[in-house]
């Protein structure tokens, strides 16, 4: 019979032990669970759309915060990822098309308003899935109406990002990694999908032939439609289509991309 | 007692644990031309949901082929995903050579990678696994000191599939398997010992020697550029 072998520590604090380094300890353990994320998303590289839009953040989402509630789920605090989702969304936008700042004379220069939503943030750590795993997931919704207020396009994007455990590596790092991963996925997203969402390659298609290529790559990559084809929570990648050509990918990579939301043609 | 227990720790820190290694290579091309300059870009697939292929090991991996092919530059991971955000994340990266062409296929990103010279992809997928674990230990700390007893193992597992993309011709070129197990030991009194396998680190010393040999193959002529670099 093999047992598992979790390394036990029972610390026996006897006559004569220093309160201090009880508190110390508790101190450390405290503050390792209130983690503020630091990102850094790059410029997407694409050829950005001949378009012109406000990005409107809400303090909502500038100052958000996870706070953890649950009992029993003692990995994490809090986490805020406030900083870190507003300067993914200012560049990514700022790629994508040109962004102009919010100002009374801009709303006669504008094509489009973008006000990003969070709506959810899930969370998992090693000790609840028995995976070596810490994992992020993210749900926003974009509404994009024009500059009169009319809605254009509400499009759902589900960010997810993991890091493996390491041995020196803090749960403070691995969730800063994770979160900043579940970022850039829903970037690269937005950055890949933007010129698909139906209103907006209907706006682009009065254009030039201009983002024609970028279009066809990605009408060729797993990126999420709008609202109402969302289909369930907790979604992992949804990693490839593949090519006509190509043998089958994994069982997993097709499970995991059943599960998540496919972007219409 | 302390400066003995201190010297067989140092002592077990300097010996680790056997771990058991099988690579198999598979060249797909052999009129292979590797020129001076070429550079090669080492990435980790991270579409997976199960595991996640560990940023250390194509570290190491981009590392040892650097130190062993000196004519072929290596460009760094997080690097290059940074440069060509947003194409090649966990959910956007191409999984076949043809698509690799698509993207390769804008105009931007192909000005990109024409200005770094880049002509190989290496793509590393799999992880390393806790497949086995045995043993308790116990550690007390206490005014007059502290001290560990009893004894654990463990055994991990590494299962990777390194695969190498020419993007001149768009085609895999190149495929390296590699299994790897070992067995570690931690046996504690007062002071634990460790005895560790280092299994990735072993599972990458594998994978890059067989990706120096790629690289270097005597089949495979080392061409100079026109420029004499």
């Amino acid at each position: 019979m093999v047992s598992l072998w979790e390394p036990a520590m029972s610390i026996n604090f006897k006559k004569g032990c220093t309160p201090a380094l009880l508190v110390g300890v508790l101190l450390l353990s405290a503050c390792a669970r209130t983690i503020v994320v630091t990102g850094d998303v790059p410029q997407p590289l694409i050829e950005p759309v001949p378009l012109k839009a406000n990005l409107i953040i809400t303090d909502e989402l500038r100052r958000y915060r996870y706070e953890e509630k649950e009992k029993g789920r003692n990995s994490l605090k809090s986490l805020d990822f406030g900083a870190a989702q507003v300067l993914m969304f200012e560049r990514v936008f700022d790629g994508i098309l040109t962004l102009l700042p919010l100002d009374e004379q801009a709303v006669t220069q504008i094509d489009l308003q973008i006000t990003p939503q969070l709506l959810e943030f899930q969370y998992s750590v090693p000790r609840e899935t028995k995976l070596n795993l810490y994992e992020i997931w993210l749900k926003y919704r974009i509404l994009i109406t024009d500059p009169a207020g009319a809605e254009v396009a509400d499009w759902v994007v589900k960010g997810y990002g993991k890091t493996p455990t390491t041995t020196l590596s803090s749960a403070v790092t691995a969730f800063n990694l994770a979160t900043n991963i579940a970022l850039r996925d829903v970037g690269a997203q937005l950055a890949i999908g933007f010129p698909r969402q139906p209103a907006i390659s209907k706006m682009l298609d009065s254009s030039a032939d201009a983002g024609e290529q970028d279009k066809q790559i990605a009408s060729d990559v797993a990126v999420p439609g709008n609202a109402d084809e969302v289909e369930g929570e907790n979604t992992k990648p949804a990693i490839q289509v593949n090519d006509d050509d190509e043998p089958a990918k994994p069982s997993v990579e097709h499970e995991a991309a059943d599960h998540d939301t496919q972007a219409e043609g | 007692m302390l400066m003995k227990n201190l010297g067989l720790f140092c002592i077990a820190l300097l010996v680790s644990a056997c771990t058991t290694i099988n690579v198999d290579h598979v060249k797909l091309d052999n009129s292979l031309d590797v020129n001076a300059g070429d550079a090669v870009v080492v990435l980790g697939r991270h579409h997976s949901a199960e595991f996640e292929t560990e940023p250390s090991l194509i570290r190491c991996i981009g590392s040892r082929l650097q130190k062993g092919t000196r004519e072929v530059r290596i460009i760094p991971e997080h690097e290059f995903v940074d440069m060509f955000y947003p194409w090649f994340e966990a959910r956007t990266a191409p999984m076949h050579p043809k698509r690799l062409q698509r993207v390769l296929d804008l105009p931007l990103i192909a000005e990109r990678i024409e200005k770094l010279n880049i002509r190989f992809f290496v793509w590393v997928e799999g992880s390393t696994e806790r497949t086995n674990s045995a043993g308790t230990m116990t550690c007390s700390i206490g005014p007059g000191g502290g001290g560990c007893f009893g004894f654990g193992t463990w055994e991990d597992t590494s299962e990777y599939e390194t695969v190498i993309w020419n993007i001149e011709e768009f085609k895999e070129v190149g495929r390296i398997s590699t299994d790897a197990v070992g067995t570690s030991y931690m046996p504690a009194f007062v002071v634990p010992i460790p005895l560790l396998a280092q299994v990735e680190g072993d599972a990458c010393k594998g994978m890059g020697s067989q990706l120096v040999r790629f690289f270097n193959d005597t089949d495979t002529e080392l061409k100079q550029l026109p420029g004499g670099e």
